[in-house]
């Protein structure tokens, strides 16, 4: 896409190429810090011929940056990317403001199914995702995805019936609350030692993933990813809402489907590879909205491609402590970041002070 | 044929039946159509299924039943893309997503005519800002549309609509929440529209008397789920309008093009205004009940209860018998509503009169003779209001001495008498005589009726104009009467004449008394028909104080005045 294409006046375009630019080169820089900052420091002098597999880089620092830091990295720009991502289509797709995967509770529908192919099945010991049980991973994903996308519908088809912004939260939390409930149903009956991992995991975290993890995860991200920025033209005509979308050619069934189809495959796959992530999902698209001053899809998405990467990246530095030894669950860190912008969004919203639908 | 516009050929609109239950027909058997090039307006009642209709002609529900034509093609086999380049619509929703500029909410408008990645090419820019342009809204291009007014809003939304290019346009109630010079201008604008760009413009809304004004054609639904259709005019002379509209409170008045207030139970009103004052006065008492009467006509129009004129900055309105000045029209507003309670309960004595039948009683009655005369005329010079002779001692001093002079007598008090006696008499004889003769009370109002001194006459009387009262009630005239002649006139007139010289009370209305038998007899001597009614008039005044007991009158009553034959 051109910055020529857009349909703005010459400032705001700049702006919005500014804007775009900016997030393009915040994301390897966010990397950088990801893969030099942790636990132990390591600059970027050190950093780079480790990461280029140079002969003359400490083999200490190489197996850091290989197995730990690396995978970490690509794992939080992914998540990131794909939690704005279908959170911009939630928002869309639901016309509110709040909707996002962990508030709707389809991240919980995402553990749901995760914990039955856990608990159901059994699993190795060590790392979680290691431990994956008979299903394999592509199990655990597609588990995940089906999960996220049972919720997904189930609060779609609630919001159907209800039109307050309010309301559908709260839908979203009952529904949320009624899955976890399962889950904490499923755990009791598990070993202790495998509960223990599944709560562990519920925390969040980018930093249990294998290059064997990735090796599934980044092609089922990318390609999610892909698909919701293939699929922007029809988001755009459905900003007026569905009987507007119709009458401008949009077949808003397939178009409803495809989006919860690719959403759920988003958030079920980042639910199953880093737990349930709070936040992201609801502030990254609002964050790229303002600072791109636009509801256009067609620039909303890469910008919140980026933006997730960024922001994610940098909650996974921020949750290493960097220097302090300490790791904190992501969840804490991405709360942080996000409720805020939660309630920004709450108290500004015209339509939940009304009662109405955005 | 001319395929083009939109067609209804026996549309079936309601709901789908679920679960068993049948389907919900609320509209059968639609026919109509929208032809291009004209604004085509859909009005009717709330509830009768406006948007139900629209929204099955936008394809957003299925016809349950017919098939809706647009240029020829039925709406549901057409496929999405190629129907939303046929078809636009502005729908009800008001809810306009943040962050969107108003160029941005009209290029969404451009969705069936982009690629797969809806990137807009130059010529889409250009029918973009066409659209803008079109609604006069190419200024508002680059604000967000959330910041915008309602009918700018309104506006970008119908740019939107255009952008898609359709050959039809269906609006729902797109001049709902807007101020009136919106709705005026947003209409104005779609039959611009429709001229210009040869669309099928299909708009409901609610603003009846609008949809009149600009509609080039009328789709009529009815309560009955019937959908008429014609000119504004066809509509309205078939009484097919009024028939749908009319409410308990207010009816369509097919002239007017607009809704009256139910004619009123309060009584009739006449108005006597300016020009541009007369429909505001008649329809702020309107809104207490009065309704306007007829006008014109042979017989002067219909009569009225009430009559209300503009009087300098203020109103003056005649009531049974009352003129009351107000100073303003909320003030005349809120006794007129007292007016009417009282009007209600009891049915007046009096009736208004109108200017020519006040003139034509009183020319009538100065054809009995000299003392019954009274003119309507030009006042020149020395003709001074009946007011004076007791509003000013000295005038009254003034003419007792010319009495005084004319009769060569020495004796103020006798000259004073005679005088009052000649006063009364020329009161009582137009006033009995227009009574008795013309069934009008004539208002003898002292600062109208004027006077001029001459000697060896009846005193002259002469007005410029009179008001009067047509009589409804003669059982109750006596009182009214009593009243313009005793209290108002009399009364003052002998109190200063009390002033002036040294005399009682109880001579001067046996003269009162003595002048009013007098002009019954005289009455009956001109008018031998008019006796009974005469005396029994006489009578009744002579009952009542202060002319009671007077002992004898100066004159003796004449017989038929005792025997009552």
């Amino acid at each position: 896409m051109t910055v020529a294409a857009l349909t703005a006046a010459p400032a705001a375009s700049r702006r919005r190429a500014v804007v775009l630019s900016i997030l393009a080169l915040a994301v390897p820089v966010a990397f950088a810090l990801a893969v030099t900052l942790g636990s132990t420091s390591i600059p970027l002098s050190r950093a780079l011929p480790a990461l280029l597999r140079d002969g003359s880089a400490d083999p200490a620092v190489r197996e850091i940056i290989w197995t730990v830091r690396l995978p970490r990295a690509i794992t939080a720009a992914l998540a990131g990317a794909a939690l704005g991502a279908a959170g911009v289509q939630m928002q869309t797709l639901f016309r509110n403001p709040l909707a996002e995967p962990y508030i709707l509770g389809v991240s919980s529908g995402a553990s749901l199914g995760v914990a039955t192919v856990i608990i159901g099945w059994g699993g190795a010991a060590g790392t979680f995702s290691v431990g994956v049980g008979g299903l394999g991973r592509a199990g655990v994903v597609v588990a995940a995805s089906a999960g996220a996308a049972a919720v997904l519908a189930l609060v779609l088809a609630l919001s159907r019936r209800v039109r307050s912004v309010v309301t559908l939260l709260i839908v979203g939390v009952m529904v949320g609350s009624a899955t976890t409930s399962m889950v904490t149903l499923l755990l009791t009956y598990t070993d202790p030692q495998r509960a223990q991992q599944f709560l562990t995991w519920g925390l969040g975290s980018f930093a249990a993933t294998t290059w064997a993890d990735l090796a599934l995860f980044a092609p089922v991200c990318l390609a999610g990813l892909a698909a919701a920025l293939a699929g922007v033209k029809p988001l755009n005509a459905l900003l007026l809402g569905e009987s507007y979308a119709r009458t401008m050619g949009v077949r808003v069934r397939l178009t409803r489907t495809l989006t919860l189809l690719v959403s759920s495959v988003l958030a079920g796959a980042v639910t199953a590879f880093c737990g349930p992530v709070a936040f992201l999902g609801l502030a990254v698209p609002h964050v790229a909205r303002l600072s791109l001053g636009t509801a256009d899809h067609r620039l909303l998405m890469p910008g919140v491609t980026l933006l997730g990467a960024t922001t994610a990246l940098l909650c996974c530095v921020a949750a290493q402590v960097p220097g302090g030894g300490v790791v904190l669950p992501v969840n804490a860190v991405t709360t942080v970041v996000g409720a805020p912008v939660a309630i920004a969004v709450l108290l500004r919203s015209r339509a939940v002070r009304t009662g109405a639908a955005v | 044929m001319d395929d083009r516009g939109l067609r209804l050929d026996g549309v079936c609109a309601g709901y789908p039946g679920r679960r068993g239950h049948a389907p919900r027909r609320v509209l059968d058997g639609l026919a109509a159509t929208a032809a291009s090039g004209e604004l085509t307006v859909l009005i009717g009642p709330n509830g009768t299924g406006k948007s139900t209709l629209l929204r099955t002609m936008a394809g957003l529900q299925p016809a349950l039943g017919g098939r809706v034509l647009v240029d020829g093609g039925a709406v549901e086999a057409i496929p999405a893309p190629e129907l939303a380049r046929r078809l636009a619509v502005v729908l009800t929703e008001r809810d306009v997503p943040a962050l969107l500029t108003a160029r941005e909410l009209a290029a969404l408008g451009r969705h069936p005519h982009t690629g797969f990645t809806g990137r807009l090419s130059a010529a889409d820019h250009d029918v973009v800002a066409w659209a803008l342009e079109a609604v006069h809204a190419a200024h508002l291009a680059d604000r967000p549309v959330t910041e915008l007014s309602d009918g700018e809003r309104q506006r970008v939304l119908v740019a939107r609509a255009l952008a898609q290019e359709p050959s039809a346009i269906l609006l729902d109630e797109p001049t709902a929440f807007l101020d009136v010079t919106s709705r005026v201008a947003l209409m104005g604008l779609l039959r611009r529209l429709a001229r210009d760009r040869g669309l099928a413009v299909v708009v409901s809304t609610h603003d009846l008397e609008l949809a009149l004004r600009v509609a080039d054609r009328l789709w009529l639904l009815t309560p009955g789920g019937l959908l008429h259709t014609g000119t504004p005019e066809e509509l309205t002379v078939a009484g097919l309008i009024g028939a749908a509209f009319d409410g308990d409170e207010l009816s369509f008045d097919p002239a007017s093009g607009v809704f009256v207030l139910r004619e009123g139970d309060a009584g009739r009103l006449r108005v006597t205004a300016g020009d541009n004052h007369t429909p505001l006065l008649e329809r702020a008492l309107a809104r207490e009940g009065w309704r306007t009467s007829r006008r014109g006509g042979e017989d002067g129009g219909e009569p009225a209860d009430l009559a209300v004129r503009q009087a300098g900055d203020g109103y003056v309105a005649a009531f049974d018998g009352d003129v009351i000045p107000f100073a303003t029209l909320p003030e005349l507003a809120a006794w007129s509503r007292r007016a009417a309670d009282t009007l209600r309960e009891t049915p007046p004595a009096l009736l208004p009169a109108t200017p020519a039948a006040v003139s034509d009683a009183v020319a009538g009655v100065s054809t009995l003779g000299g003392r019954f005369a009274l003119e309507i005329d030009q006042l020149g010079e020395g003709w001074r209001p009946l007011a004076d002779l007791f509003a000013d001692p000295g005038v009254l001093a003034e003419v007792i001495d010319a009495v005084a002079g004319r009769l060569g007598a020495a004796e103020r008090e006798a000259s004073a008498t005679i005088l009052f006696q000649e006063i009364a008499a020329r009161l009582w004889a137009p006033s009995i005589g227009a009574v008795i003769a013309h069934d009008v009370l004539v208002d003898l109002d002292p600062r109208r009726v004027h006077w001029r001194a001459v000697t060896g006459e009846p005193l002259p009387l002469r007005a410029a104009d009179l008001d009067g009262w047509r009589i409804r009630d003669p059982a109750r005239i006596a009182g009214h009467l009593h009243r313009t002649v005793v209290t108002e006139l009399l009364e003052p007139l002998a109190a200063t004449v009390q002033g002036a010289v040294r005399i009682s009370a109880d001579p001067l209305w046996g003269d009162a008394a003595s002048a009013l038998t007098g002009t019954v007899r005289a009455l009956a001597r001109v008018r031998p028909q008019l006796t009974d009614a005469a005396v029994a008039l006489g009578r009744e005044l002579l009952a009542m104080p202060p002319l009671r007991g007077t002992g004898e009158p100066a004159e003796p009553v004449p017989g038929p005045l005792h025997t009552g034959s």
